[in-house]
């Protein structure tokens, strides 16, 4: 599909063929799986009760791109100023902090002192929303306008592998089907030659930054189908696993070969008649395009120079964020539903004025000239962009504390990211935190990672309670038993506003 | 909060799935039962129970805390009334009258409110009060109150009721269902269906189902002739098969790696840095025990505490490494108690999913909202499991205690006469380097002075140059001094170096393995944790199982007593799940489909009195795999062709009613181990530590940290490139990609079910995946070793792949992808050699180039046949 076929996407509800004409043409009875290769997806939601994926309302946004910040960047230092604290410079907070019932991590819970840790960097206002942002994050600057920060995240881990699990499956523990399988299974595809849900991995440029481990368990899909877990598109060797065809052999070969598998596959098909022998067949026909379609999406010579000015000098060279962040503008064309991007090295205990402004550099450019470049394409209007990190950092310095250097714990009680587009209101900033960022001062303005959840699924047309999958005779939800708003107060308008 | 997200389990309706996933989900979902006046006598078990679990039980049911009304929907008033236990739907309610009125319908509440049309007073709740609301159906409330106008008699739930063997029932079928009694019970339900059960499968397609099913390989050309061309009944040649192959190694390597998902096992800890873990060696155990046909009883009993027996061998405490193969963690930070509440529970779910099939782990939180688990009943069962000196944390070591290293018995005896040798000449050399510190003082200063300026570029002159050495350089000096210098010392150096060689090539030689060990001078015990966190304690609790089932009785309240509760005959659950996974194995779906769950919401059984006659049989004839799996692959049913014959699949499109064989996809393994099998690479080696085979570049890098020993993937050379798959190297967080795409499990929790799918990644992998390749043209020299015209060369393919010779219309097909790239690589004979050369084995020099290379390409269209893939 070209890109400026989106579109001509299908209208979903308008189709002639209804499920029981279709029935009716095809007395056999094909297996639904079957079905599901044989037909557009468009009809497949004719088939199954007059609609794709499980819309419960009218979806704002047809795609999601999740900017995923691994190791959890320090508020202090992107979204949330706290200029007050230089007066607090290695004030020890032990007393507040034993107070606050905050549990700490094993890596300063032995310290004596928590000498508090004013930002090196300085903030300064943007756009007509006046929204602050660190000076690290010169080119947010310019896209305040087209965001709106949440100084009010909050949740439940303190440590990076629950956490991001959290973040990403919605449960700390593992064995839960990923946030883009979720959306994947809820939406339906939109290309056929290309994965719904689709992973890239930035890599960060610092050689010093503290790197968390990330595994499929965010990207995969559990119990969910394995056609919605997240495939990885990778910059280096093949971008989709076994894609290129063996040395030797080339198109018309490959062509060659399948087509004579495809008979080969039919005459089983007659003598057996077992459905999914005509789901093998298709997919095989899908595999025989992907092998086109994903080339040409990784193929970038047809974008301007202007385009790659817009994204920064790294953006032409594979596996930096800047390249990713193009790469994901043109997944988004393509209609792939749920881009995520790991960047990962935000993981900053010591020397954090060192690695994180490295860390900023990787991912300012890229970031806003994502949302820029998606906005001049009319994409941003039904595409959400999240960007953030798994919970946020201390006010007091794990270790040594300086004014030039410091580092800092980790803290799940407040943390800041971004989301934009899909009626998402810009330039705004929603929540606040006391003078520690350490507790949210806003408490009808909490935003808890569940919260954030509901809030993405209604996005994209889903009620979160509504969408569910039944598992060993449960149904699991992303947002599981615990409530979880909608956060409409940031949104243009909410068919969940009562929920 | 550690668990508090753990389970989402509470039932909301679920419009969702039915629409998006018929085939994946709908599966799973209880057949709604038959309009009321179908049925003859209702019963609670099959009709109203799943009414009433699916619509009721979230807030009349088990959970005490979401009970209503008195709960959060009714404002916290009213007098909670629960529907699941017959002992409280009877009570009285606030009017005086109990909700259910046996025999009357018309004044029975509960009759009143399903059957009310006013969305304020309708129950179950309405869709427009709460998005927790559903609609019954008038056929469902049409059961309800004729269950309630017949006396609205409840039973215990079906899979608490001990099973018993019941009469065979009668049948139509005589000659079909002739001795095998699994065959009576399935021809009594196909023939109510109107079904008539297919002809037996053709030999030669039912010999290779056979071979896949028992040893996850297909049979040898050579094997299956020999089998066909047999002069004897073929029904006594089959049997013999059975037989002979239920006694291989390859059958041992199959069952083990079913088993390996149940005990979720993979070669790394899981978590953040991903660290190798050595337990492989509680992988061969398992490889032993299938070997041996070890009861399954003993084989339960074994690995949940093995190291509890009397006098353990060194066997019984490998196979405990059951209980240490969930993931673990050694994030710095980490708190400890945390993860052991988290590991407990691991095992708590993975012992119900494999022998109780009850789904434990949603009474982490909360009362159990369907089953009669209460949270307290859930953290007993952790209490088992928790009594152990085992760190949580595990420092990212291979050998995390408790641990125990298997040595051979020469390497033991050994072992044992170095190690005094070794500590005694280790004292000496102490005792000298303190008499002689003065000397080595002195000389020290000397050689000093004389390296100040030396160019010498020796280790020891550098560090001799050094004008103050740090300690650890001063450590190496001294041992210089006194293993080279030093005369009495450089002797005794001379005899320990051999020594502690001798020492450290036993020790590589003889792996560790993960165990578990009870702590000897506590009783087992757990605290209650309200919702799952592990810093809100409450109540502490001693081990015991759910009082639903039965007791423990006497028996000792620790692993040991819980390995007996779980194989007494008794126990009407461990014997059920388990005969039911292996039809599960065997047919693709278990007579209850909910493999892991056989509570209130899961499946009920297709064939209950079938399920219960074979578990019944089962523990009768000593828990022996052997019996259940002859009995099951001898019966008339699994004999069947898998044909679909329209009519019948309009009857019956899921084949619930086993009226034809299932014909289903191979299991990821499966497909590799037959690439290497039928090409003649596969190397058979019974057990052994895991191997790497190839493996597209950076896959581990790409998501692995720094210091993570196993962020670099280096395949191995030579044999262990062509392992069956059990062997290859399990890394959690990246585990084997094209087994992944094949639906192999990650491992990080137990899966007692595989999901099977069919997507363009599995073409993709038998295509291009260097193994299938390297595969592929293996296959096609042999075939050109073997025959010499095309005709003869496609039919031995299809002999080694689908175990018969091609049609004449399949061959034209073959032979015309053979002449296209015959020429193709005709007039590129570069890439006909590209091709060739795939793989680090080397081609045949004796046969042509790009003949070789397109038969190549024609074994790999027809190694991607579906019905190569399929049984």
């Amino acid at each position: 599909m070209n890109p400026t076929d989106l579109r001509k996407t299908v209208d979903l509800h308008d189709t002639s063929l209804t499920r029981r004409q279709f029935f009716r043409r095809n007395a056999m009875g094909l297996g639904s799986a079957a079905l599901a290769s044989l037909l557009p997806p468009e009809l497949m939601g004719a088939i199954s009760g007059g609609k794709t994926g499980t819309s419960h309302f009218p979806a704002r946004a047809k795609r999601v791109i999740y900017i995923s910040l691994i190791g959890a960047p320090s508020q202090f230092e992107t979204f949330d100023y706290k200029p007050h604290l230089k007066k607090e410079f290695k004030k020890d907070i032990k007393d507040f902090l034993v107070k606050s019932g905050q549990r700490l991590t094993g890596m300063t819970s032995g310290q004596s002192k928590f000498p508090v840790a004013p930002s090196f960097v300085d903030f300064k206002q943007y756009g007509d929303g006046g929204t602050w942002i660190s000076d690290l994050l010169p080119y947010h600057g310019k896209m305040a306008d087209d965001i709106c920060v949440i100084k009010s995240m909050h949740t439940d881990a303190i440590n990076h592998e629950p956490a991001n699990q959290l973040m990403y499956t919605g449960s700390m523990v593992a064995g839960r089907a990923s946030m883009g399988s979720w959306l994947s299974y809820g939406l339906g595809s939109l290309n056929q030659d290309l994965p719904t849900f689709c992973v890239l991995h930035a890599q960060h440029s610092s050689p010093y930054s503290n790197v968390q481990a990330i595994s499929a368990r965010l990207w995969g899909s559990t119990f969910l189908p394995g056609k919605h877990a997240g495939v990885n598109l990778r910059t280096q060797g093949d971008p989709v696993l076994y894609l290129k065809d063996a040395p030797g052999i080339d198109r018309k070969l490959r062509r060659d070969m399948l087509d004579g598998l495809s008979a080969l596959n039919q005459k089983t098909l007659e003598s057996v008649g077992d459905p999914e022998i005509q789901t093998r067949i298709q997919q095989y026909e899908m595999a025989y395009r992907m092998q086109m379609s994903v080339p040409e999406l990784t193929d970038m010579s047809e974008e301007t120079e202007e385009t790659y000015e817009l994204y920064g000098p790294d953006s032409k060279k594979p596996g930096t964020f800047a390249y990713s962040a193009l790469m994901a503008r043109r997944l988004a064309e393509r209609g792939v539903r749920f881009t995520q991007i790991f960047h990962r090295g935000w993981d900053q205990h010591g020397n954090l004025p060192r690695d994180i402004a490295s860390q900023c550099k990787d991912v300012d450019q890229g970031a806003y000239a994502l949302v820029q470049d998606l906005k001049r394409r009319g994409l941003l209007d039904d595409t959400l962009v999240i960007f953030g990190g798994e919970f946020g950092r201390t006010v007091y310095s794990q270790g040594t504390l300086t004014d030039k250097n410091y580092g800092r714990d980790h803290h799940p009680r407040a943390f800041s990211l971004w989301m934009a587009g899909a009626g998402v209101k810009g330039g705004m900033t929603y929540g606040d935190t006391d003078k520690y960022a350490f507790n949210i001062t806003t408490p009808d303005q909490k935003v808890h990672v569940r919260d954030l959840h509901a809030t993405i699924l209604e996005r994209c047309g889903m009620n979160h309670h509504k969408l569910t999958f039944k598992h060993q005779g449960l149904d699991f939800r992303l947002t599981g038993v615990e409530p979880a708003r909608v956060v409409t107060d940031i949104l243009d308008h909410s068919h969940m506003a009562k929920h | 909060m550690a668990l508090g997200t753990l389970a989402s389990c509470d039932k909301k309706p679920s419009s969702s799935q039915q629409e998006n996933e018929p085939l994946s989900n709908a599966q799973e979902q209880k057949e709604t039962p038959r309009l009321t006046q179908e049925l003859e006598t209702i019963s609670f078990n099959e009709h109203i129970q799943p009414i009433l679990s699916e619509s009721c039980y979230h807030c009349h049911g088990p959970d005490s805390g979401s009970r209503e009304p008195g709960g959060k929907l009714s404002g916290n008033k009213g007098q909670p009334f629960r529907l699941d236990l017959e002992e409280f739907a009877f009570e009285e309610r606030e009017n005086g009258k109990p909700a259910i009125i046996p025999g009357d319908p018309d004044n029975s509440l509960l009759v009143q409110l399903m059957e009310s049309t006013d969305p304020e007073q309708v129950m179950p709740i309405h869709p427009s009060r709460s998005p927790h609301g559903s609609i019954l159906t008038p056929e469902k409330i049409a059961l309800v109150r004729r269950w309630v106008k017949e006396g609205a008699k409840y039973e215990p739930h079906w899979a608490y009721i001990p099973p018993k063997k019941s009469p065979l029932p009668e049948v139509a079928h005589t000659t079909w269902a002739k001795e095998n009694p699994v065959d009576r019970f399935i021809a009594a339900r196909f023939e109510q269906a109107n079904l008539t059960p297919n002809p037996e499968e053709k030999p030669a397609r039912l010999i290779r189902r056979l071979y896949f099913d028992l040893t996850g390989l297909p049979p040898t050309p050579e094997a299956l002739d020999q089998i066909l061309s047999d002069t004897r009944d073929f029904d006594t040649v089959y049997r013999e098969t059975v037989d002979k192959l239920l006694n291989t190694d390859a059958y041992a390597e199959h069952w083990t790696r079913h088993w390996l998902d149940v005990a979720r096992y993979a070669d790394t800890h899981g978590y953040q840095l991903d660290n190798y873990r050595s337990i492989w060696p509680y992988r061969d155990w398992i490889l032993r025990a299938f070997k041996q046909n070890m009861p399954f009883d003993q084989f339960t009993r074994e690995q949940i505490a093995g190291d509890m027996m009397p006098d353990p061998s060194l066997n019984q405490i490998v196979a405990t490494g059951y209980s240490r193969c969930m993931p673990t963690n050694g994030e710095g930070g980490s708190i400890a108690e945390e993860y052991h509440v988290l590991y407990a529970q691991d095992r708590v779910d993975t012992t119900s999913a494999t022998w109780l099939g009850l789904t434990t782990g949603c009474a982490a939180c909360h009362d159990h909202k369907f089953d009669a688990i209460s949270m307290k009943e859930n953290y007993q069962l952790t209490a088992f499991f928790r009594n152990t000196p085992m760190a949580a944390l595990d420092k990212h070591a291979e050998d995390h205690p408790p641990n125990v290293r298997l040595m051979n018995a020469a390497d033991k005896s050994a072992s044992a006469k170095l190690k005094p040798r070794i500590t005694q000449l280790e004292k000496q050399l102490a005792e000298l380097e303190k008499k002689n510190n003065t000397p080595f003082q002195a000389w020290l200063k000397k050689e000093q002075a004389a390296h100040k300026s030396s160019n010498d570029k020796t280790p020891i002159a550098k560090l001799l140059k050094l004008p103050k050495p740090n300690k650890d350089q001063l450590t190496q000096i001294r041992t210089h001094y006194f293993s080279k210098v030093d005369p009495k010392g450089t002797t005794i150096h001379q005899q320990l170096t051999p020594l502690k060689k001798q020492q450290k090539a036993i020790h590589d030689r003889s792996p560790t393995t993960l165990v578990m060990q009870e702590n000897k001078d506590k009783e087992p015990f757990a605290h209650i944790l309200e919702r799952g966190n592990y810093t809100q304690r409450r109540d502490k609790v001693t081990a015991d199982t759910p009082a639903m089932l039965p007791p423990m009785a006497d028996l000792p309240r620790n692993r040991l007593g819980l390995a007996q509760w779980l194989t007494m005959p008794t126990n009407p659950l461990p014997a059920r799940v388990t005969v039911n996974r292996y039809w599960h194995y065997i047919f693709g779906k278990g007579i209850v489909t909910t493999t892991g769950d056989f509570g209130v919401m899961g499946a009920r059984p297709t064939h209950p009195k079938l399920l219960d006659w074979l578990a019944t049989d089962f523990v009768e004839n000593n828990w022996d795999l052997h019996h259940l799996l002859r009995t099951i692959v001898t019966s008339a049913t699994y004999r069947q062709s898998a044909q679909i014959d329209p009519k019948k699949y309009e009857i019956d499109p899921a084949n619930k009613w086993l009226a034809r064989a299932p014909r289903y996809r191979l299991d990821a393994e499966q497909i590799r181990d037959l690439a290497l099998h039928t090409s003649g690479l596969l190397h058979e080696q019974f057990g052994g530590p895991p191997v790497k085979p190839y493996q597209p570049k950076d896959i581990w890098k790409t998501i692995s940290m720094k210091k993570s020993n196993t962020r670099i993937y280096q395949p191995d050379t030579g044999n262990k490139l062509y392992r069956r798959s059990i062997y290859t190297f399990w890394k959690r967080t990246a585990s084997p990609p094209s087994m992944k795409i094949f639906n192999a499990p990650v491992r990080n929790v137990t899966c007692v079910k595989r999901e099977i799918t069919n997507t363009p990644l599995q073409a993709l992998v038998i295509m291009n995946d260097t193994q299938f390749v390297e595969a592929s043209r293996h296959i096609a020299q042999r075939a050109m070793q073997k025959a010499d015209t095309p005709e003869t060369i496609i039919h031995y393919i299809a002999r080694l792949l689908i175990s018969r010779p091609m049609r004449e219309s399949e061959i034209k097909v073959a032979q015309s992808t053979y002449s296209d790239a015959l020429e193709e690589f005709t007039s590129t004979p570069e890439e006909a050699k590209k091709l060739i050369n795939v793989g680090e084995s080397p081609p045949d020099p004796k046969l042509p180039v790009p003949q070789l290379a397109a038969w190549t390409v024609v074994a790999n269209q027809i190694l991607n046949m579906d019905e190569t893939l399929n049984k």
